[in-house]
């Protein structure tokens, strides 16, 4: 981070992904000064994990990275990575925020990403950008098409053997780097923190974490992405290529059953309503999946096709024309097959004819829902920032104003207020940008 | 073509079905069923049913009975649309469909005559041991005549034309011609299932933990041998050591396990414990009473105390009429019965099934 | 035959002459290439890694590369060096398609001092590796024609300045619904005039004519009664109702909007415009499921405003309505129709106005016949309460839909339940309401028409890209919000028409504006002003000017789209389009139709990230060593080394893919029956 940042700020962009980004940019092309934080290393949000996106299947990556580079050059836009937000107190109209930087112990200014240290680095950590379905060193890049593209260690698992700082040509590796306070003014606050997806553990009739070859969609999308974790696209419990995969929708989704099952953790609760995304992920995983394995058999297992936006109808029948199978019904459970071949046997209704169902599938991927991520709430200290029931932030003119929230001079973008697919979230935080512009320009004059 | 009749669902609520029309049939509930098979897929198919009202094909469907209430469906129904408990429901409207007097529809659907026909039984017994002049042994002697005259009468005027009327409705209207040696061939179906309930081990929680079928078990056993025990060896008058105490064992056993299962529905535990009716509370309790009293007037004949405590004995004698007239012919005593003839029926259908292929 | 044609050869050869005199074109001698694998969407079938090296072979080329994403911000900081470091003159990209990365890869050169159209775009991924995935071979002969072309193209690309026109800091709204009165309420707080255009007489569309509406229960005309009250407050708004858009001319920037206000006529300047005219409901045909054959057939938009009128009981037609029956995806989801998409907001819609008779009136029953029930997002909590309600849902098939007929004074409805294993279900109901979804509005080919915006497969208005620019349409200076662009809900609408706000916010807020100098271009010594090209321009872009004593072609540079269609009518070859001169693309074909010598070995398969490290394990995972004295010089598979090594499967998955992922192992082909790979160390 820059030393000498300034500290006043018409907005500050709580998230870097889609929708923070298209509303910074929005911001800064109309000459506002705005503050990007972000918690994680890299700008991009869950958009850069995925492989490609419906309707068009353009590659995520085409989309993502011209935003991300254009985020992160703009004149007017400072980024704040690895940063939390302490706390946001509203005084005279203005916004005061105290951030901390978390260290990342490799010198931003210094670092070129020739990633010679994670090459040499002997301990291997969990990967999450892979959704830890592979290993990664523990200092390393956060994924190859980071921004910014620098090293960063994950200090409780380093060894301290320094055989990064020994082969760091421009000495960017600083063991000894504190986190950092700062403290900025903005006039407006936009919250885009996303979204996180349901936890598959805390469906354990699935048993996801139990078995290997149940894996989560968003799994699934790094399998499928170029940038995939594996040599090929390959399921998890053994390196098999698999030919006969089966998708539960509505995982963790339309449910009001969560928190009555068995080793339910303390977090888990239920999720009443839908998550907008995951049959068209679905959709256009198997469309993938059709073009990459095409002898495989790729099933939908679905409660109803919810495929709404433009295009997306057209999207559905085009996949069933490809040949995915459609069964209507939601899967009870699943099974191991008792051969330790790694395969799982699912049990469901076939709605259509009433008949009781075990199918034996080689790979299963969980349709996991959208839940809220709102914690950020916590740090809005004098004034309330409120929430809906759903734990969203509640959008307080739903209809004629869909940014505003409880607090004058706070506006939400994308998914924080619920789920939404890319195009919406993008849309939302436009109309984001037009009611914080409106405000900033009204409070400037 | 069938037609749909919107107002079962009043119908059925009223037999203590809740939310069930919140389903929007995923099929979940069939799919984590333990005892749905593919020759007899429930519960969504008797939820869809009673949804559309289509009560021709729900009276004659023996799926309601395959049901044992072990509650997975209902734990796990994405929109908690309590599938068991229809089920359950389900069983209770059965019930009042297949009594040909009709008496039992109208207990189920109204507290107060229930209540009211418990309150005049109360009076009539009340009446006739205080105001009839009777000796006390007299009373004692007619106690046990009434106990034989009742099993007879409610069984050959209720319970069997009910039974025949259930044949009718889920065996001969849907027009399986199964012959005779079918009948004979499925016939340990009917007494395996009516001692043992060998089907309730299906449930997936009984299968990890068969203290509940057990209890169930031995609580059946203590019923119908103590009912034996009183009817034919006539406890409360009979000098065999040996007869006395496995009286006592068995009117303790009763009173034991009711009260576990009495605790079981007031915390709660397990799904089908959640929605108790008053009818699954009378049930439970009047059990429980009459192994109690029966024990406590047992007791007090050995204790030569029953003619100073006669009241005991009026107590257990009031118990004993309102549950042989009330409970056994209209009420869940039934269900026993219904439960293990629809296993029976079953049985038949498969098997005449088969001798067709 | 004309004297020109005759005289041709002399012409063009002249042409070229002062063309070159005048804008002194050197030809580049410094090229930069990058091709680009794009993760695999390019490299999987065009053999990037070769033509890569048979590139650096070209005249001019000084840099060839291949990148795994040239869109990457690494890979844009390594042109930038290059460019600096190599004095580049020219750079060429060889990836996706120009309409996405154009931007990009200009504001690269920019930012290396370079002139942005000293670029070229080469698509090598939608005209060629995505086309020809079937024959890899061909593919990767086509792309290094295609590269040659771009290479060839850009030796004659001129450096370029763009147009800088004065922007009007007005907006121009057309259709006052409720997408248009919100964006002009915020383009006017952000310091635009707007204009508001209605063509009906009062504004609100078709939320002022709703009820009321779902997820905040509020009623339509309150909520368009404050938005108007608001848009009163603001004097930089000025609304005209009644009124018709009668002509468009000009460009962004400079709009002139032609509007005629009942008798006057109205001329509006203004620098963009907003296209917000909304949608129409279908109008089911006489006959669908009964509609105008029995009088107990009716619309949504009925239905709502028969509860709206009535008070304490649901009374049609002097007939109590006991009971109703909604049937869904009317004019939606017609997999064979003209309306192939979902409408989006019906399903919802109709389950609100169910719970709308609950709340109002007792013990009407609801039938929904519906295909899927599609309540997304929060709206879920709709179609739970009105199962609560007791509302029936029957699902039906496309194939076979519901038969709604009228037996003795009773509409009766017949339907194979898909839910009850197609049973065949008949009712009566009272009232049979048609979910009915949205179309384009009839007068929208007029808009389109006169605005020049194209319409999609489903004949609503076109965005440019749904997310990339989810706003913008292909005619500059012209945005799309709301329904006009496709089917939305009112949240939804009024976020895309603020989304559209900003846009144009970040356009016009300095009063000037930029615009790619990509136009036409007239040759003044050989122009003879013969009309030709007038004639074609769409545009009104060419106006005759005098020059030297004769008349001329001229361009308005603002107006021009660069179409094109001009240059094939002179009949003296006299205009053209910048950067796609004659030079630039004859250069293009011959570049195309070179020779090519492919080296069709096809083994050139080497791991991006390892490079040939060979990596010393001291001090790594145990495991890690174990796999590699397993392996050896042994090819083998995952199941073979977990149970050679005793660890389970999917331990030693993650960890030789971690391995391989850094360059200690690499697959070694599939096993024979093709389900696992084999690995081996890399050496």
């Amino acid at each position: 981070m820059p030393e000498n940042i300034s500290n006043k700020y018409d907005a500050v962009v709580i998230g870097g992904g889609i929708a923070g980004q298209e509303t910074a940019l929005n911001l800064a092309d109309m000459d506002y000064k705005v503050l990007l934080v972000e918690k994680e290393l890299s700008i991009g949000g869950k958009m850069i994990q995925l492989s490609k996106v419906f309707p068009t299947l353009d590659c995520a990556a085409c989309i993502t990275t011209p935003k991300m580079s254009e985020t992160a050059r703009h004149p007017n836009i400072t980024l704040m990575l690895n940063t939390d937000v302490i706390e946001t107190v509203k005084t005279n109209g203005h916004f005061d925020i105290t951030l901390n930087i978390r260290p990342r112990y490799v010198d931003e200014a210094l670092c070129t990403g020739c990633q010679q240290c994670e090459w040499v680095c002997p301990k291997v950590v969990e990967d999450s950008y892979n959704s830890n379905m592979v290993g990664r060193k523990a200092i390393s890049i956060p994924f190859s098409l980071a921004n910014p593209k620098i090293a960063a260690i994950d200090m409780e698992q380093c060894l301290h053997c320094k055989k990064c700082e020994k082969v760091c040509v421009p000495k960017a590796i600083d063991y000894n780097m504190q986190p950092k306070r700062v403290n900025v003014e903005a006039t407006s606050v936009i919250v885009s923190t996303g979204f996180n997806l349901f936890k598959p553990k805390n469906k354990p009739q699935y048993g996801y974490g139990k078995y290997p070859n149940v894996i989560d969609a968003m799994q699934m999308d790094r399998l499928i992405a170029p940038t995939r974790p594996y040599n090929s696209l390959l399921r998890p419990g053994d390196g098999k290529v698999p030919d006969n995969i089966a998708y539960i929708l509505c995982t963790g989704s339309r449910d009001s059953s969560i928190e009555n099952a068995m080793g339910c953790s303390a977090e888990c609760s239920n999720n009443p309503i839908c998550s907008q995304i995951c049959c068209m992920y679905s959709i256009k995983q198997a469309q993938l999946l059709m073009g990459a394995l095409p002898l495989a058999d790729i099933t939908i297992y679905y409660m109803d096709i919810r495929a709404f936006g433009k295009g997306y109808e057209e999207f559905y029948q085009q996949a069933k024309s490809m040949g995915v199978n459609f069964i209507k019904g939601k899967v009870a459970k699943v099974t191991p097959k008792e051969d330790n071949s790694g395969n799982l046997i699912l049990r469901y209704e076939d709605v259509a004819t009433g008949k009781l169902k075990e199918v034996k599938h080689d790979l299963v991927v969980l349709s996991v829902g959208v839940l809220p991520n709102s914690g950020i709430v916590k740090t809005f200290t004098n004034q309330k920032l409120e929430l809906d029931d759903q734990r969203f932030i509640k959008q307080v003119d739903e209809l004629v104003s869909p940014s505003l929230t409880s607090i004058e001079g706070v506006f939400v973008a994308g998914t924080a207020a619920g789920p939404k697919d890319i195009p919406d979230s993008i849309l939302s935080a436009g109309s984001a940008a037009s009611e914080a512009a409106s405000y900033i320009k009204r409070f400037s004059n | 073509m069938s037609h749909i009749n919107p107002d079962f669902a009043d119908d059925i609520t009223k037999f203590g079905a809740k939310d069930f029309n919140l389903c929007f049939n995923c099929g979940n509930c069939t799919a984590v069923c333990s005892l749905s098979t593919n020759d007899a897929t429930f519960p969504r198919e008797m939820i869809r049913y009673s949804t559309l009202g289509l009560e021709d094909e729900i009276k004659s469907s023996l799926k309601p009975w395959l049901c044992y209430y072990c509650g997975e469906c209902s734990s796990d129904c994405p929109r908690q649309a309590n599938p068991g408990e229809l089920m359950m429901s389900l069983r209770r409207w059965l019930t009042a469909t297949y009594d040909w007097t009709g008496l039992s529809g109208l207990l189920y659907k109204h507290m107060s005559v229930y209540i009211g026909g418990m309150i005049a039984l109360l009076a009539a017994v009340v009446g006739f041991i205080y105001y009839s002049g009777l000796s006390k042994e007299v009373v004692m002697h007619y106690g046990h005549l009434f106990e034989m005259f009742a099993i007879a009468g409610v069984f050959a005027v209720i319970l069997l034309p009910n039974i025949i009327r259930m044949w009718y409705f889920t065996v001969i209207k849907p027009k399986v011609k199964a012959p005779i040696k079918v009948y004979f061939k499925a016939l340990s179906e009917l007494f395996v299932h009516m001692f043992t309930q060998k089907r309730f081990l299906g449930c997936e929680d009984t299968k990890e933990n068969r203290t509940r079928w057990l209890l169930h078990f031995i609580l059946v056993l203590s019923y119908l041998s103590l009912l034996f025990t009183t009817v034919f060896l006539d406890w409360f008058s009979t000098s065999s050591t040996f007869v006395i105490w496995l009286g006592y064992v068995e009117s303790a056993a009763i009173f034991i396990i009711t009260t576990v299962f009495m605790s079981m529905r007031v915390r709660k535990t397990d799904a089908m414990h959640k929605h108790s009716q008053p009818s699954d509370w009378f049930f439970v309790i009047w059990l429980f009473l009459m192994g109690i009293t029966s024990f406590a007037v047992r007791l007090l004949i050995d204790l030569n105390l029953i003619n100073t405590l006669f009241w005991v004995f009026t107590i257990h004698f009031t118990v004993l009429v309102q549950w042989a007239l009330i409970i056994v012919p209209f009420g869940k005593w039934t269900h026993f019965l219904y439960r293990s003839f629809a296993m029976y029926f079953e049985r038949i259908i498969g098997l005449n099934n088969q001798l067709k292929k | 035959m004309s004297p020109l044609n005759d005289d041709k050869d002399s012409i063009t050869s002249s042409f070229y002459l002062t063309k070159q005199t005048s804008f002194r074109i050197a030809m580049k001698q410094r090229i930069g290439v990058y091709i680009c694998h794009c993760g695999g969407n390019i490299s999987d079938y065009v053999d990037v890694e070769q033509l890569s090296k048979l590139i650096a072979n070209e005249d001019n080329v000084v840099i060839s590369k291949d990148v795994m994403f040239a869109c990457s911000d690494s890979t844009q900081k390594d042109m930038v060096q290059d460019i600096n470091d190599q004095k580049l003159d020219a750079i060429v990209v060889a990836s996706c398609t120009p309409k996405l990365h154009t931007h990009t890869f200009r504001n690269v050169a920019i930012r290396a001092g370079l002139n942005p159209y000293n670029y070229t775009q080469v698509n090598v991924r939608e005209q060629c590796s995505w086309a020809h995935s079937d024959k890899p071979m061909d593919a990767t002969i086509k792309a290094y024609g295609l590269i040659r072309a771009g290479i060839n193209r850009v030796k004659y690309s001129e450096a370029l300045e763009n147009i800088e026109i004065t922007a009007q800091k007005a907006v121009g709204v057309i259709g006052a619904g409720i997408s248009g009165m919100r964006a002009a309420v915020d383009l006017a707080r952000m310091g635009n005039h707007v204009y508001l255009i209605e063509k009906e007489a009062n504004v609100g569309g078709r939320v002022a004519e709703s009820g009321k509406l779902f997820m905040t229960g509020e009623n339509g005309k309150d909520v368009i009664d404050r938005l108007y009250k608001r848009i009163k407050e603001i004097p930089e708004i000025t609304v005209f109702t009644n009124a018709n858009l009668d002509k468009v001319s000009g460009s962004i920037g400079d709009f002139t909007l032609e509007v005629s206000v009942k008798d006057e006529a109205l001329k509006l300047n203004v620098g963009a415009v907003l296209v917000t005219t909304g949608f129409d409901f279908y109008q089911p045909k006489e006959g669908e499921y009964g509609y105008k054959l029995s009088d107990n057939v009716i619309t949504l938009q009925q239905f709502n405003k028969l509860i709206e009128t009535s008070n304490d009981k649901l009374v049609y037609n002097g007939n109590a309505i006991k009971s109703v029956a909604y049937i869904y995806c009317v004019g939606s989801r017609q997999s064979k129709g003209e309306n192939k998409y979902c409408s989006r907001q019906c399903c919802s819609a109709a389950i609100h106005s169910s719970l709308n008779v609950h709340e109002k009136f007792s013990g009407v029953k609801a039938f929904h016949l519906y295909r899927d029930i599609r309540t997304y997002g929060k709206q879920e909590l709709l179609y739970t309460e009105s199962s609560r309600k007791g509302d029936i849902y029957i699902k039906y098939e496309e194939k076979e839909p519901p038969a709604v007929e009228v037996k003795n004074n009773k509409t009766v409805i017949t339907v194979k339940d898909y839910l009850t294993y197609k049973k065949e279900l008949s009712f009566d109901v009272d009232l049979v309401v048609l979910v009915t979804g949205m179309v384009p509005r009839s007068d929208s080919n007029d808009i389109s028409s006169k605005l020049k915006i194209p319409t999609g497969s489903d004949r609503f208005f076109n965005e440019i890209h749904p997310k990339l620019k989810p706003v913008e349409t292909v005619i500059k200076g012209v945005y799309i919000g709301g329904t006009c662009q496709g089917p939305k809900n009112i949240t939804e609408s009024v976020q895309s028409s603020l989304a559209a706000a900003s846009k144009i916010n970040t356009i016009l807020r300095k009063g000037t504006l930029e615009l790619e100098p990509i136009v036409a271009r007239v040759n003044a010594e050989t122009c003879l002003w013969c009309e030709k090209c007038a004639a074609v321009c769409e545009y009104d872009a060419i106006k005759p000017i005098e020059s030297n004593g004769k008349m001329i072609a001229q361009v308005n540079t603002s107006t021009c789209v660069g179409c094109g269609i001009c240059g094939p009518v002179c009949p003296s070859n006299s205009i053209e389009i910048v950067q796609f001169t004659d030079n630039e693309i004859e250069s293009m074909i011959d570049g195309f139709m070179e020779k090519a010598e492919i080296n069709t070995k096809q083994d050139s398969q080497e791991n991006e990230i390892s490079s040939g490290k060979q990596i010393k394990l001291n001090g790594f995972p145990k495991i890690w060593r174990e796999i590699a004295s397993a392996l050896d010089d042994k090819t083998l598979t995952i199941p073979q080394l977990s149970e050679q090594l005793g660890v389970e499967s999917n331990v030693l998955t993650w960890h030789l893919m971690t391995m391989n992922r850094y360059g200690v192992v690499e697959p070694a082909g599939l096993d024979e029956d093709e389900a696992y790979y084999m690995y081996k160390l890399k050496k």
